[in-house]
């Protein structure tokens, strides 16, 4: 069974300037230039896996405008941050099963997005048309930011979480967006910077959420690990990419996620979380570094303890100490992540995985051999491990 | 009052508006294996019986957890109009295994609020139509 590799990334600028950019350009132009570091036409890719959250232009587009020849292989991967490794995942499966040879996959972000476009969808609490906004906006809940303050208070009385074991996800964020020339928010913060800045939405500050708007666009190459090698690309291979949803709870739906009948402070990956090591024939020590959703800080906090970084009720401690900055045991999110770079819904943490397996990251971990991609969380969402090595 | 931010009746919800209008607060529970749950969804997710009806349960409860607003949100609400700061909060109701209701407290209780605090429900006539259950400490 051939497996594949990442063979190109490219990224439009990222910028927070909202000039009506549309989203077919952008992506238009992610794909090309991941087209170019990849060492293929844009008219040869037979597979494209658009990463969506509502609607951003169609396949006949891509096939229009890249001059594609022979599209073979065109799903489409909803559900925003958590479908970047879903998107990888079927790329791999395509490819395994002969289905497509060239494949692309990309997540483009305006504000139209989710903005606008979500507006009527009727699975969304902030929905103008669904009923179900009813029982949360008159009562004030009307960001998401507010659905992660919940969980993190509850995280506080349960396990005695501090705002300044918080602070320090977000001061790794900010160090390693302040190598990162693309970053939107280059300015590095300490601890007691963060501390010192006023709360937005429970005990979050302004630093702590995703940097909204962010427009832009970023996209790769996925094809066989032989043609890759041919091609002379730097070897980044997918050694495991998986789904997962959390269970057991009412309402197992993540925009009502503080209503649950289950603990709330917990997202819901730990399956998920074991899948993955299990199918990439790795164990958790062997990762170097890792690319870990980070809508909202405390987002990132969960998902440490959903990965088994740290026991339940452990991920404040386990933060401390710069111990998930560059240099410290597990460094997090070396772009700088959605609080730091840009809110591309982690498909930038994608192309930061990529970065970090060939050793060109602006915040490169020494000799990284393996790299973890997670999708948003709580919710129905995947996950995935990048090597250099193939374990397969 | 901005009329776009008061709750409508939609054939998924009219039993909870209906059963707040009478003073009774109410959630959804599953003709096939009688669980209680809200937000209302279609099926039930540890039976999969699609039947459902609108049970009343108690006016009691304790904060489960809560979120000082400080921010003013990007679109207007009921809760925004009484003042910022104010407190999020999300209700565990009282013998209903865990069932979670949101509401909002007045500012005045920011440097009191807790999580376990009691709570209880009252009824807000917000229009003619629409009354809206709130939760807010029990103990004054």
């Amino acid at each position: 069974v051939p497996s594949a590799m990442i063979a190109g990334i490219g990224n439009t600028e990222f910028t927070q300037e909202d000039t009506g950019q549309r989203s077919v350009d952008l992506a238009l132009e992610a794909i090309k230039l991941a087209c170019e570091d990849a060492h293929v036409a844009p008219r040869e890719i037979d597979g494209l896996i658009r990463h969506t959250f509502d609607s951003s232009g169609s396949h006949d587009q891509f096939v229009a405008n890249l001059g594609i020849e022979r599209m073979r292989f065109w799903p489409e991967v909803p559900q925003g941050g958590a479908g970047a490794p879903m998107a990888l995942l079927l790329a791999d499966l395509a490819i395994q099963a002969g289905q497509a040879d060239i494949v692309a996959c990309y997540r483009s972000y305006t504000p139209f997005d989710i903005g606008q476009g979500a507006r009527y969808s009727p699975w969304w609490i902030f929905a103008r048309n669904a009923g179900m906004r009813e029982f949360g906006r008159p009562y004030g809940y009307g960001s998401l930011a507010q659905i992660y303050a919940l969980m993190f208070e509850r995280h506080i009385h349960e396990y005695g979480t501090t705002e300044a074991q918080l602070g320090e996800i977000v001061a790794a964020c900010r160090l390693h967006a302040s190598m990162n020339p693309r970053a939107l928010r280059p300015d590095p913060i300490t601890v007691d910077e963060y501390l010192d800045r006023p709360y937005v939405s429970g005990r979050f500050r302004e630093d702590d959420l995703l940097i909204n708007p962010s427009i832009g666009a970023c996209a790769v190459i996925v094809m066989s690990d032989e043609r890759a090698r041919d091609l002379g690309c730097p070897p980044v291979h997918i050694a495991g990419a998986v789904g997962g949803s959390p269970a057991g709870g009412m309402p197992n739906w993540w925009e009502w996620w503080s209503l649950r009948d289950g603990p709330i402070t917990q997202l819901g990956d730990g399956d998920l979380a074991r899948r993955l090591y299990e199918r990439a024939g790795i164990t958790i020590d062997d990762i170097d570094v890792a690319q870990i959703y980070d809508c909202f800080s405390f987002t990132l906090m969960g998902l440490i303890e959903e990965y088994g970084f740290c026991g339940r009720g452990e991920a404040g401690p386990f933060v401390e100490n710069g111990n998930i900055a560059l240099g410290g045991k597990l460094p997090v999110n070396t772009h700088g992540g959605l609080i730091g770079e840009a809110y591309i819904h982690g498909f930038n943490h994608v192309l930061e995985g990529v970065r970090q397996i060939r050793g060109t990251s602006s915040a490169q971990v020494q000799d990284a051999q393996v790299c973890l991609v997670t999708g948003a969380a709580p919710g129905v969402t995947s996950g995935m491990i990048l090597t250099r090595d193939p374990t397969r | 009052m901005r009329t776009d931010v008061i709750p409508r009746f939609t054939e998924e919800t009219a039993g909870f508006w209906q059963g707040a209008q009478q003073g009774e607060v109410r959630v959804e529970k599953c003709g096939g294996c009688g669980r209680l749950r809200f937000p209302p969804q279609p099926m039930c997710p540890k039976c999969n019986s699609p039947e459902r009806s609108w049970e009343p349960v108690a006016s009691t409860g304790a904060l489960y957890t809560f979120a000082v607003i400080h921010g003013v949100p990007p679109e207007p609400q009921l809760a925004g109009e009484r003042g910022h700061p104010f407190i999020l909060g999300v209700v565990e109701v009282d013998g209903t295994d865990g069932v979670k209701m949101m509401t909002d407290i007045d500012g005045e209780w920011i440097e009191r609020v807790s999580i376990g605090m009691p709570m209880k429900a009252i009824f807000e006539t917000v229009t003619g139509e629409i009354t809206l259950p709130r939760w807010v400490p029990s103990e004054e």
